[in-house]
């Protein structure tokens, strides 16, 4: 596809018709990637008429015409990180402090504080890039496509990484209470 | 039996299991501080990403910035937060997976575009519903008002048509034989086929089984009929629109989920493998039975639908697939040696690991066996024939 830059020119001065040609054609594709990288659902609606706002939006920093299909991408990607990050009703509820579950804390909750390193070193590379995928906000069904495995096992990482912490917190417990004694 | 390690990924979890871990939280205090320990953990996690990443639109810059596709504002900004950018993603290997995948992201953007290209279609002046905006004084257009929250649909400025003509039909039907019936489309399965839905469930049947579908002329498009022999059914979930699946004798309410279908003219057996269903006889949709994953039920001629008990998802393994439930890696392995007919042997300290409830084998028995190695920390060699998953 491909937009003649004096419509994007005319766009960028007020004319309301070249503006919604500009939008109209690229609904189709904002549509198309939506529904690729997520599926269906109410959600691509959402998506595709924010990203479209930001396009609309963003008229003013385009200063290249001929850059206009880059600068559609570059709103669907922003867009699409603010889904991940919960601006948007997910498939999955992802955690989040506004939405307590069971045990929901914070990073400030001291009582609670493990030792963010010592944890984070039982685990292997593979296994913290998926605990750091999941808190950037991307669903199990999507880390395991990007590291070219399975949901399964993702989840088999993160239970054996739940695992691995509940020892290294047993361990650390029985260390201080024998000091304790000890003193 | 609830598996607390589950509680690992309790923000993903259907909320019948999320109620399990619930109780069992309520009623083991070592539980309960073990997974707020966890949460705060994952807390730290985010907050960490947070301080080694302030601006998240950088990654996205970062992820595009060698296929000249940022204005040189962008290129500035990108080039002042290089340094720190760098240090990040070195230090945080999610970072690093998260700019491959922007990258893929950026790819599908590509292709969404050719397809575009490829086949415009006429939408555009279905997506102006919305009147035109007045040029303001500063000589660029006012910006539409911003959208109302997900729900509110009279706000929906951009039409809904190109939604409508993404309805397409059905693929995948590659050697099926289709007969038609007041608008459905019969396709009788010779050898094991996979039906594609226009929502994107799917249905593989096996051989010798007939599966209704709705043609172009019927409304609802998330509805089957199951007629003769077994499908494994895989629907796309969409609480707003149930996809109902009917037999001879019996009809299952579906929201989302994996289950699988046998049926005679009498007599339907439901095998249910994630999400929830409803099975109930078609002359009394009252006598509705509800399955958890992992149950069957079963409907003979008229009667109610038996009570669900635990199913063998090991009957499943017609499909290729296996679907596992509280298995061991030497179990597990068994089962897909004996799928595919090629020897898998495990190491014996291997052997009693336990492994994730999912899906195995669909991809092929080394890719199953590839995922499973790197999940286990493990190692995958040839052995004669066959393979062997040994520790490392």
């Amino acid at each position: 596809m491909t937009f003649d830059p004096l419509t994007v020119e005319r766009a960028q001065t007020g004319d309301a018709a070249a503006r919604d040609a500009l939008l109209a054609g690229i609904t189709p594709v904002l549509r198309g990637f939506f529904r690729n990288r997520i599926g269906g659902g109410a959600e691509v609606d959402d998506l595709v008429q924010n990203a479209l706002v930001r396009v609309h939006r963003g008229f003013d920093a385009l200063h290249r015409a001929d850059r206009f299909k880059a600068f559609a991408m570059k709103a669907a990607l922003y867009e699409l990180q603010d889904f991940y990050r919960g601006r948007y009703s997910t498939r999955e509820a992802l955690f989040d402090p506004d939405l307590p579950t069971p045990g929901s804390v914070d990073a400030e909750d001291v009582a609670l504080k493990v030792d963010l390193e010592r944890a984070l070193s039982t685990l292997s590379e593979h296994a913290r890039a998926i605990l750091e995928m999941r808190e950037l906000g991307y669903p199990y069904a999507e880390i395991a496509e990007s590291l070219d495995t399975t949901e399964a096992a993702v989840k088999m990482q993160v239970k054996r990484a739940f695992a691995r912490l509940r020892d290294v917190l047993t361990a650390a417990t029985a260390l201080a209470l024998a000091l304790g004694a000890a003193l | 039996m609830i598996d607390s390690d589950a509680l690992a990924y309790y923000d993903a979890l259907p909320p019948e299991d999320r109620a399990a871990l619930d109780r069992a939280l309520a009623e083991q205090p070592a539980l309960a501080e073990a997974f707020a320990r966890w949460q705060s953990l994952r807390a730290e996690v985010r907050a960490d990403l947070s301080q080694a990443l302030p601006d998240r639109a950088l990654l996205v810059l970062y992820a595009l910035s060698d296929h000249d596709l940022l204005s040189d504002e962008e290129a500035a900004r990108l080039d002042a937060a290089r340094p720190e950018l760098d240090e990040a993603l070195a230090r945080h290997p999610g970072l690093a997976a998260a700019v491959r995948r922007i990258q893929a992201d950026r790819d599908a953007f590509e292709a969404a575009w050719a397809a575009a290209a490829a086949d415009p279609a006429p939408v555009a002046r279905a997506t102006l519903r919305r009147p035109a905006a007045t040029r303001p004084a500063s000589g660029r257009p006012a910006a539409p008002s911003r959208p109302a929250a997900r729900g509110s649909g009279g706000v929906r400025w951009l039409s809904r048509a190109a939604a409508v003509a993404a309805v397409v039909a059905f693929v995948a039907l590659l050697t099926a034989v289709w007969t038609r019936d007041a608008g459905w489309e019969t396709v009788v399965a010779e050898g094991a086929r996979t039906v594609t839905f226009a929502d994107g469930s799917t249905a593989d049947l096996s051989d010798g089984a007939r599966l209704a579908v709705p043609g172009d002329g019927v409304d609802d498009a998330r509805q089957a009929r199951l007629l003769a022999g077994r499908a494994l059914f895989r629907i796309a979930r969409d609480p707003a629109d149930p996809f109902e699946v009917t037999t001879p004798n019996a009809e299952v309410t579906v929201l989302g989920t994996t289950f699988a279908v046998e049926a005679s003219d009498v007599e339907t057996e439901v095998v249910l493998v994630s999400g929830a269903v409803t099975l109930a006889p078609r002359a009394t949709p009252d006598a509705a039975v509800r399955l958890a994953p992992g149950e069957r039920s079963t409907v003979l001629a008229l009667d109610a639908p038996s009570t669900p008990q635990a199913a063998d998802l090991g009957a499943l393994d017609w499909t290729g697939t296996v679907f596992a439930r509280a298995l061991t890696l030497g179990t597990l392995a068994e089962r897909l040696s004996r799928v595919h007919g090629v020897p898998v042997a495990v190491d014996a300290g291997l052997a009693g690991e336990p492994v994730s409830d999912g899906e195995y084998g669909a991809d092929g028995l080394r890719d199953a066996l590839d995922k499973l190695a790197l999940a286990l920390d493990a190692r995958l060699a040839m052995e004669g024939q066959g393979f062997r998953l040994a520790a490392r």
